[in-house]
């Protein structure tokens, strides 16, 4: 079970494993964040949005089905909420 | 930058405080696949270090531009760059190869070339800072823009000071990375730098200077080496300048002496300025003999990792040891945090130490300061002002200077953030010349001109059609059209028929042997055999029409004789077919049955043992003398024709 993402300045997808069926946008971008070692608490954010329809994932709890492809854009702004890992699999239920 | 449709880049860089992904710029905000053109002005790490990725990783299909000797540079230093990242970070955004693959891709500029791309064209200027820095001026459709990248207006003792351009340009894009600061006088500052390394060495002390390879470095190690030369008495204490490429830097800035000043070009005259008498190469840290006081130039400037930190994490803890620092140091990296005079560092290793050297920032970045951009700006005075390059807070005061200073002029001043785009509007006149032989006279307000008009980039031109190969790589040609249509006809009907349409039907003036003749004094029409005609004619819209016109004419001739023999042949009805049909299978059943059977005007003649029967074919009445074969011709005939005839359909 995959994620596939790309920056939109890059040329082709990577993918990000998931267990289960969804992934929250929250814990999406810290995967990126991780595996692209980008480092925490540097003053840019990244905005998710659907590669299909466009669609942009503002909230962070909303979820995103498995083998979706989203595009990233880097944005400069302020560093991110630290938020709490959360085991995404089956919980749709925000936690705290 | 967008204009008409061109887009253009300035520069390609990372941030050197940062690594990996998050050192590069926003480039997910621009799509690399729109530009045309990527200028680069000089080889810093902040302004040319992210182009292999940008080639390699990225949709960007344009071209890129550079000066000769920002392209040889830019190899070295980046090499050096991944070395040095390869080390320390896990994440890397390119390779060597990479890096050797965009060499191919960079396309080279001289200083005051013009170069046209795709309706862009632009030229640079010198910038001073850097060997090999421009900065670049371009023009879309007469709009014009300078941006600087980073430049200095004064000279020092190897560059040249930068150029101020002729005419002012609509939008002046300029770097404020020192703000409202000003530097000190040169001198002075030459002073401090030596007094203090001087003063640290006599006393035992070692001094590291840590720097890039490539750039400040060479101004300095000319300032030491002078130096040195002056002061006999520092002759046995060793100045190394540290770097894996220190041979091959050294290489490159000897070749391009003739983008240095005048007087750096004298010397080399002589001998050459570049080979220094008391500073030695340094290939790393196992050939360093750490023994007295010595003064050690190393990269990289931040003190993020490298030999410069090496050096650094040795020396800290000892107070006679001094750290100059030449250059612009960059929020986030070490080289800024030691500024401060902090008690305690953090090692590479992750340990605290006490930090007891001397930090001494001595700036010789050679970035124009507050003064020279003001004396800038006010030779330049363009209408629009883009300050880029530089610090938040310090931006924000230089641009409320600079909008008092320019209060009285319509000076629109903006100093956007990152990612935030500035739109502006430029109404221009299109312009179109006449050249050739359209120009030979002015023509009055209010004349009617016309003419081809040829659109090359933003220019436009207007000219006859015949000079069109004179002035343009296009030429004009002529097509000449010949059509041979059937036609069995008199060569006088065509004629006759042609007189009644145009007023211009004339034989034409030389003797040919077929008959031919010339409609509108365009179209010649020949007689070239019984079977068909041809028509030629030059091609143009009038011609056209009248050979169109022409050929229908000949068809409709070829179709009028054939008609009158086809009518009788229509006007056939099935009716007459089938009638036709059921006389000949009568008369062929008669002759089953009687032998002799003769027509004679629609009735059938029988001849039966000397006995003649007259059958009408249609109603089936019989004349006959012999009463026995007339009912018998009589009923053969009712059966026949009843077999023949149609089955009546049932009435219901």
């Amino acid at each position: 079970m995959a994620v596939y993402y790309k920056f939109k300045s890059a040329k082709d997808y990577d993918s990000i494993l998931i267990e289960g069926q969804f992934i929250s946008v929250g814990n999406l971008k810290e995967r990126i964040f991780e595996s692209k070692h980008l480092g925490r608490g540097t003053d840019f954010d990244l905005m998710i949005s659907n590669a299909q329809t466009n669609e942009e994932y503002v909230d962070e709890a909303a979820m995103i089905p498995k083998n979706t492809s989203v595009l990233i854009r880097r944005v400069p702004g302020c560093p991110r909420m630290p938020i709490v890992t959360e085991p995404d699999e089956y919980c749709l239920a925000p936690q705290f | 930058m967008t204009y008409r449709g061109k887009t253009i880049m300035f520069d390609c860089g990372i941030h050197p405080a940062y690594s990996g992904m998050a050192a590069l710029p926003y480039f997910d905000e621009i799509d690399p696949s729109q530009i045309d053109v990527l200028l680069v002005t000089h080889f810093h790490l902040d302004h040319a270090a992210s182009l292999p990725y940008f080639l390699e990783k990225t949709t960007f299909k344009g071209r890129v531009f550079m000066t000769h000797a920002t392209k040889a540079i830019y190899r070295l230093l980046l090499s050096d760059y991944v070395k040095v990242c390869k080390v320390s970070v896990e994440d890397m955004l390119y390779d060597e190869q990479d890096i050797i693959r965009s060499m191919d891709k960079i396309e080279v500029i001289d200083f005051h070339q013009t170069l046209e791309v795709n309706g862009i064209r632009f030229w640079c200027y010198t910038a001073g800072h850097v060997l090999g820095a421009a900065m670049f001026m371009v023009d879309i459709a007469g709009v014009r823009v300078l941006y600087t990248g980073d430049y200095s207006r004064e000279e020092d003792r190897h560059l040249r000071a930068a150029e101020t351009p002729q005419f002012s340009p609509d939008i002046c894009i300029i770097e404020s990375t020192y703000g409202i600061q000003t530097h000190q006088p040169r001198h002075v500052r030459e002073k401090r730098f030596t007094d203090v390394i001087h003063s640290t060495v006599s006393q035992g002390g070692r001094v590291l200077i840590p720097a890039f390879a490539l750039g400040r470095a060479q101004e300095l190690l000319l300032i030491l080496d002078e130096y040195w030369s002056n002061h006999p008495e520092l002759h046995n204490i060793p100045i190394y300048y540290a770097s894996p490429l220190a041979k091959r830097c050294m290489a490159v800035y000897q070749t391009y002496i003739n983008s240095m000043n005048e007087r750096i070009r004298s010397q080399y005259l002589n001998s050459n300025p570049f080979d220094f008498k008391h500073i030695s190469p340094l290939k790393s840290i196992e050939n360093f003999d750490d023994v007295g006081p010595s003064v050690v130039m190393a990269s990289p400037s931040g003190l993020q990792s490298g030999l410069s930190r090496q050096l650094f994490d040795k020396w800290c803890g000892d107070k006679r040891n001094a750290c100059v620092i030449p250059g612009y140091v960059v929020e986030g990296t070490l080289a800024k945090t030691i500024i401060n005079e902090p008690k305690e560092v953090t090692l590479m290793n992750g340990l605290m130490a006490p930090l007891n050297m001397q930090v001494h920032y001595i700036s010789f970045s050679a970035h124009a300061d507050s003064d020279q951009t003001s004396a800038f700006l006010d030779e330049l005075m363009p209408p629009n002002i883009i300050l880029v390059h530089g610090e938040a807070n310090e931006m924000g005061r230089l641009k409320q200077k600079l909008i008092t200073q320019f209060a009285d002029r319509n000076t629109k001043i903006m100093s956007p953030k990152n990612c935030q785009s500035v739109e502006m509007y430029f109404s221009s006149e299109k312009m179109a010349k006449t050249i050739g032989k359209l120009a030979e006279k002015t023509p009055e307000v209010g004349e009617t001109v016309s003419g081809l008009l040829v659109k090359k980039g933003f220019t436009y031109q207007i000219m006859a059609p015949d000079d069109l190969h004179v002035f343009s790589q296009l030429s004009t040609a002529n097509i000449t059209q010949r059509i041979s249509v059937p036609y069995t006809g008199a060569f006088g009907v065509i004629k006759h028929r042609l007189k009644q349409i145009y007023e211009s039907v004339e034989s034409p003036k030389e003797e040919t042997d077929v008959p031919t003749m010339v409609v509108h004094e365009k179209v010649t029409i020949r007689q070239e055999s019984d079977e068909y005609v041809t028509l030629q004619w030059p091609s143009d819209p009038i011609s056209d029409m009248v050979s169109d016109s022409v050929v229908a004419m000949v068809l409709n001739i070829s179709r009028e004789g054939p008609k009158v023999v086809s009518t009788e042949e229509v006007n056939k009805t099935a009716e007459e077919e089938t009638e036709k049909m059921t006389q000949k299978v009568i008369h062929s059943l008669f002759a089953s049955l009687f032998g002799d059977v003769k027509v004679v005007e629609g009735k059938f003649l029988i001849t039966v043992d000397g006995d003649v029967a007259s059958v009408d074919g249609k109603n089936g009445e019989v004349e006959c003398e012999n009463e026995g074969l007339k009912e018998r011709v009589k009923t053969a005939f009712r059966r026949i024709r009843s077999a023949a005839g149609p089955i009546p359909l049932p009435t219901s």
